[in-house]
């Protein structure tokens, strides 16, 4: 068993707590602010907007995969699945085509619905895997995933199969970017509140000890699988949005590993289990990613296999646990999780 | 006294070896029941059982007149049925009081409430507890940090947050230092003062006989004997089990 | 307040990011006139080209060939002439990175930013497709050469130009000169993306044309190893022609399942790959005879006023770069030229006059002649094809092309006729038997180390990798059997496995599956690029005197290499058996991994068991590695497919299972064998998913593992 690290517990009183809160909340809104006014900035043009929003849609599926992966424990190795669907349910049904004229659907309602054929599937395959533990459940998701992508390329009659399916093109970089900004915004919010109430605090006991959690009344399977289902629905949705942009998607480009490996690194970076460490660990990764390319041509993946082994051997705690001693410890996986607990007011805030 | 909980011809095999092999046992509203036995006995096994985190292979099982063979644990939990585990399990990352919290009796709260936030009711059960406990001063330690006998009370605190009708304890004093123990001994008095019936499982025989109205015996998978303390203790199987390979 | 200003600063370094994010990075470079001649002002013309990832040589070919253009127009051509004034020509250039995101995103900025005034096309039909819709929605002209699909030409756009032959029409000149030697019957075998699809189609459509029946057409997925299964189902249809499409490397995986199982059509026509030289030197005389499309040689009968005929073309070339010019750098420089002489007979760089003067363009180039059609494809010039003959490339259609005869049929074509249903069933337990015999080798080493030490070796296909690229190097160097290599791949190995162990899984071995888990897969993917950046991304394969057919009976085959592969296989599963269970060290190693610490308390030297077990694995696996060499495509990303075999069929059959190993190999071995045989055309797609789903149905409906290993599999328990 590992051993104990030494409790830092922050007294009645001490200022560090609900003081803490209220600045991550200012910065946070100046942070959101900032963002909103960007494209207005000379020298923002629309490839820069494209490369934002392309770091927005990272932002997305990393908080999504830490809602099952973070505050749940059940690591997903199969999260880019969910980005699939919703991007191919939302690409057939915008490239409908009968003998006549075009009957593609609108955007808003395909996008909509692939996220909800995204979290449909997710509520059906979750409710079979989540039964599974630690490194099984991992390697059942990355095969549903691979199986889901090999489905989707023999299926040629729906999905158009390796070729692919093209989207009619929409190009407003700026609309994307709001959008998704918006989105991504509400979404880290909803995750915020989430923790706070029952729910969240039911999931952490999940994460923390499943069977003394189930032997306390609460309804494991019910609630892994309502958060799991989410966690589909909204990277689906996200998925749906980026096959809009792309205007073309095919299996290999809808279905990537990379993005699940992104999610759980970027998480891990950040601090697992927690609201804010997905935010910086998936945003820092992907500036890190674009300054380690843009310089180290062939060498960017070992550099981010070193990465990966630097973080998960010296850094458990992500970096927001560097500011904040209760970040979730990744070597403590299955013992020594935090989420944020059952309720704000106590006085040991973390960001 | 009608039965709380009864438990008859309960099986459980893993592969080939039978752990628990037919056995009977019934607790009744307000009683203080030992279950002792030597190790590998199927105590343990015995608890999983009836506190449905395993599946039996035949027998039946019974909860206030309600059939729980077949239940989930939580739904067991919501009937009122509390259980602590041989090895502690606490949610370590979290507060005591944050721990507390998470006890409550779900079924209160059902689906719809689920996405409030812990209410001032819940709250002042937790501080009373606490206080039951004589944890109140750690109420806001990180679980893990706390010593074995402290954790050992905080699951204790947990089982009674649900405010069960009856607690399986496991091995409530292992691990714990002597002087705690005699606290632990009393505090259970207390909480079976005010009707909570208790099963335990124990090493410590002494703790047993001090505490229990009754006390069944097991013995590799089956009931040996069943009686109060001073009967079973003077049991010559008993001994024997106990003692068996000494007594040359 | 501490935690305030790390925010704060945290903050800070976002928005500097984003902000210098808003510059995304230096371009690749920029191509300056000579200062030489005087010029009124510059054409700006932008490219986005892959200098690095999968594309990265063909890229560089084509910057080459862009390159090529711009010295000729400037320092011999003397400037594009506009009206009666000379300027010179500039081209742009930005990474794409091979990613089609990318090169969307890179021509936006070249519009935006740059400014430039037309639009040369980046490499491959995947990134065309996205480059040229941004193009078309600015309304900014893209002349291409190198991203050939169908697909791309009915959009109906305005702004893209192809001077390359059409993918559906790769495959015709070679078709049409065997059917007039009278081919009768055919297989066609596609990767399912969009170019070989484009490809395939088209074959279909010629073979039909041509009057020859078409037996059957089979998909394949990306990243397919083993082209064995298609093969056998081709070779019992006994076809005159096979028709295979897809990228490079599966001209080696064809040629070597080809061989591997006796299959010898009259005609083999392989859609990339003859063409390259490189081919050649990887797979020997194996690769004689085949046919492939090229868009251009060297050596071929064009000739045009610009810059000679191919042949002064390609002396130009080769005196600026050191090198003969491949076809995709001919095709990237008479791009640039269709684009020049538009632009000069347009009299102007302004969009609508160009795209006039485009769709009016007749042309005759070294490169072949070029009008483009609405569509803006050139369909004046044809596709050639090459025949491999004594080792060299040689032009054997069109008949204006050619400098040499096509072979047909080839020498040894089989005279088999097609397989019973009987036939047919033992083929597949054979193919299967083998197979299973494959991977209860690639299996064992990963099943004892997780049985023994809990540790999930992520890098495992990485070991095997290794031992296969060992094996390779002694073959390609000192002309070694990779069968005779075995005992030093084995030490080596071996050495490999302690060193690991002790730097890296030591560490990790006390802590949760998960960081085991996390740092091997870290280890593999470091281990995958750095072989990448030694010995390149390409299709190696090695060589052994075990190989070809035992014709058993009729039409059923046994491969020998997997033969003996199966019989080694077998050999170390029975003698890693009785170790385990009779040797001292082989105790040791059973009771560590019951319990650790009954295990020390009975005096066991864990530690020194610990390293044994994970260097006597490595050891197994290296050895594994080098016996598939012949049989699998050696490259650096063999690995991971190899990695979530071993994992599915570890889980299913229990750790640590020496039996268990050998019983889910066979069954993973019938499984995908019989899926490739017996589902027509998307077979080994779904055989590649077989071992997932088996997985995962194995792990729902029985947690606990089929068999019984050294540690208990309890999929469900926390």
């Amino acid at each position: 068993m590992t051993a104990t690290r030494p409790s830092r517990p922050l007294p009645a009183g001490r200022p560090g707590g609900p003081r803490l809160r209220r600045v991550l909340v200012r910065v946070s809104f100046g942070l959101l602010v900032a963002l909103a006014v960007l494209p207005a900035l000379p020298g923002v043009g629309d490839s820069a907007l494209f490369t934002l929003t392309l770091m927005l849609t990272s932002v997305a599926v990393a908080v999504n995969w830490n809602l099952t992966g973070g505050f749940t424990g059940y690591v997903d190795f199969g999260h880019a699945v969910w980005f699939g669907t919703g991007a191919y349910t939302t690409a057939i049904l915008m490239s409908l085509q009968t003998n006549g004229p075009q009957v593609g659907w609108a955007a808003p309602p395909a996008i909509a619905l692939g996220a909800v054929v995204a979290g449909a599937l997710a509520a059906a395959i979750g409710r079979a895997t989540m039964r599974l533990k630690g490194p099984y459940f991992s390697i059942a998701m990355l095969g549903t995933f691979v199986a889901v992508r090999e489905i989707v390329r023999v299926s040629g009659g729906l999905t158009g199969g390796g070729v692919g399916l093209t989207l009619p093109p929409y190009l407003n970089r700026p609309l994307f970017y709001y959008i998704q900004l918006a989105l991504v915004a509400g979404l880290v919010a909803f995750t915020w509140w989430l923790r706070g109430t029952r729910f969240g605090a039911a999931l952490v006991a999940i994460r923390e000890d499943e069977v003394g959690a189930e032997m306390r009344g609460i309804n494991t399977t019910r609630l892994k699988v309502i958060v799991f289902s989410f966690a589909g629905f909204s990277t689906g949705l996200f998925g749906g949005l980026w096959a809009y942009q792309n205007t073309f998607v095919d299996p290999d480009i809808a279905f990537v590993e990379i993005r699940t490996v992104d999610a759980v690194m970027g998480t891990m970076l950040g601090g697992l289990g927690t609201v804010a460490g997905p935010v910086v660990g998936a945003v820092v990764l992907f500036w890190m990613r674009e300054v380690l390319w843009a310089n180290l041509l062939d060498y960017h993946l070992i550099a981010q296999g070193v990465l990966l082994i630097v973080i998960v051997l010296f850094l458990p705690r992500g970096l927001v646990g560097i500011v904040d001693p209760r970040g979730a410890s990744i070597t403590a996986m299955w013992r020594r999780w935090l989420g944020r607990g059952a309720h704000p007011e106590t006085q040991e805030e973390e960001s | 006294m009608t039965a709380l909980l009864d438990a008859r011809g309960v099986v459980k095999r893993f592969g080939g070896l039978t752990a628990v092999d037919g056995v009977n046992i019934s607790v009744g509203a307000g009683e203080l029941v030992g279950l002792i036995g030597p190790n590998g006995s199927g105590k343990t096994t015995l608890f999983d059982c009836l506190s449905r985190v395993s599946a039996i292979d035949s027998g039946s099982i019974s909860f206030d007149g309600v059939d729980i063979t077949r239940r989930r644990p939580h739904q067991v939990a919501r009937l009122g049925l509390a259980r602590t585990f041989q090895l502690i399990r606490v949610y370590r990352e979290l507060t005591v009081s944050e721990n507390m919290e998470l006890s409550i009796q779900w079924r209160r709260i059902g689906t719809t409430r689920l996405f409030g936030r812990t209410d001032a009711a819940t709250r002042r059960r937790v501080e009373s507890l606490l206080e039951f406990l004589m944890l109140s001063r750690l109420r806001h330690e990180r679980a893990g940090a706390l010593s074995g006998g402290q954790r050992r009370l905080l699951e204790i605190g947990m089982a009674l947050m649900s405010e069960p009708r009856l607690l399986l304890l496991d091995e409530a004093t292992s691990g714990v230092n002597p002087t705690l123990v005699s606290e632990i001994a009393d505090r259970l008095q207390e909480v079976n003062s005010n009707g909570v019936a208790i099963l335990l499982v124990e090493h410590n025989v002494g703790f047993v006989a001090e505490l229990c109205h009754r006390v069944v015996v097991l013995d590799r998978g089956a009931k040996l004997a069943e009686g109060t303390p001073s009967q079973v203790m003077a049991d010559p199987a008993v001994i024997e089990a106990y003692f068996g390979a000494e007594g040359e | 307040m501490r935690h305030v200003a790390a925010l704060v600063t945290v903050t800070a370094l976002i928005l500097g990011l984003a902000a210098c994010g808003a510059d995304e990075g230096a371009p690749a470079g920029t191509d300056e006139a000579a200062t030489g001649t005087s010029f009124t002002g510059t054409v700006r013309i932008g490219a986005a080209l892959s200098e690095t990832g999968k594309f990265a040589v063909e890229g560089r070919d084509s910057r080459q060939g862009y390159d090529t253009w711009v010295r000729w127009v400037n320092e011999v051509y003397g400037g594009i002439r506009i009206g009666d004034r000379s300027y010179a020509a500039e081209i742009v250039y930005y990474d794409d990175e091979s990613d089609a995101d990318t090169a969307a995103n890179l021509v936006q900025k070249l519009i935006d930013e740059d400014g430039v005034d037309f639009l040369l096309g980046p490499y491959s039909s995947g990134l065309t497709t996205g480059a040229s819709a941004i193009a078309e929605a600015n309304n900014v002209l893209m002349v291409e050469g190198n991203g050939t699909s169908d697909t791309m030409f009915e959009r109906g756009f305005r702004n893209l130009f192809l001077v390359a032959t059409i993918a559906s029409d790769y495959t015709k000149s070679a078709i049409e000169a065997v059917a007039a030697r009278g081919a009768r019957t055919a297989v066609i075998a596609y990767e399912d993306t969009s170019f070989p699809t484009a490809v395939a189609n088209g074959a279909r459509r010629h073979l039909e044309a041509n009057g020859i029946e078409v037996l059957a057409m089979e998909t394949y997925p990306k990243d397919i190893q083993d082209a064995s299964a298609i093969m056998t189902k081709f070779r019992d249809l006994a076809p005159d022609i096979f028709v295979g499409g897809g990228h490079y490397n599966d001209a080696v995986l064809f040629v070597n399942a080809a061989k591997e199982l006796g299959f010898v059509p009259d005609g083999m026509l392989i859609t990339v790959g003859p063409s390259n030289p490189k081919l050649i030197g990887e797979l020997g005389e194996d690769v004689e005879g085949v046919l492939g499309p090229t868009q251009w040689e060297p050596v071929m009968a064009y000739e045009g006023p610009y810059f000679g005929a191919a042949s002064d073309y390609a002396a130009y070339y080769e005196s600026l770069w050191g090198e003969q010019p491949v076809y995709q750098a001919a095709s990237a420089t008479a791009s640039a030229l269709a684009l020049h002489l538009a632009v000069e007979a347009a009299g102007t760089t302004e969009t609508d006059a160009v795209r006039e003067a485009l769709y009016a363009l007749e042309a005759d180039t070294f490169y072949g002649p070029i009008s483009f059609d609405e569509r803006g494809v050139n369909t004046a010039k044809p596709m050639g094809t090459v025949q491999v003959q004594d080792g060299k490339i040689r032009v054997v259609a069109p008949g204006e092309a050619a400098v040499a005869d096509l072979v047909y049929p080839l020498a040894g074509s089989s005279e088999g006729g097609t397989a019973s249903t009987a036939e047919r069933l033992a083929q597949m337990l054979i193919n299967g038997i083998a197979l299973g015999g494959m991977y209860t080798l690639l299996v064992l080493g990963f099943s004892i180390i997780w049985g023994v030490m809990g540790v999930i070796n992520f890098a495992h296909g990485e070991f095997v990798m290794i031992g296969a690229y060992m094996a390779w190097l002694a073959n390609d160097i000192w002309v070694v059997d990779p069968f005779v290599t075995v005992p030093l791949v084995f030490l080596v190995m071996m050495l490999v496995g302690f060193v690991t162990q002790r730097l890296l899984v030591n560490r990790v071995i006390d802590r949760p599956h998960l960081v085991s888990l996390l740092v091997m897969f870290a280890v593999a993917i470091i281990l995958q690029n750095v072989m990448k950046v030694v010995f390149s991304a390409d299709f190696r394969r090695a060589d052994t005197v075990l190989d070809g057919v035992w014709q058993v009976a009729g039409e059923v085959t046994v491969p020998v290499t997997r033969f003996w592969i199966l019989v080694v296989a077998l050999v170390v599963a029975g003698g890693l058996s009785l170790f385990l269970s009779r040797s001292r060290l082989g105790k040791s190693i059973r009771a560590a991994a019951q319990n650790r610490e009954t295990a020390r308390i009975v005096g066991i030297d864990v530690a020194k068991v610990y390293a044994a077990t994970f260097a006597i694995c490595i050891g197994i696996t290296g050895v594994a590695g080098a016996l598939v060499s012949p049989v699998l495509a050696v490259q650096p990303f063999q690995g991971p497919p190899l990695t979530l075999k071993a994992f599915a069929i570890t889980a299913m059959a229990g750790l640590g299972s020496v039996r268990g190993a050998l019983g889910g190999a066979m069954v993973l071995g019938l499984v995908e064998a019989g899926l490739a045989i017996y589902i027509p055309q998307i077979g080994t797609n779904l055989a590649v998913v077989a071992s997932f789903v088996l997985l995962v149905v194995a792990l729902v409906v029985r947690p606990q593992g089929l068999f019984k290993g050294l540690r208990p599999v309890d999929a469900t328990a926390a």
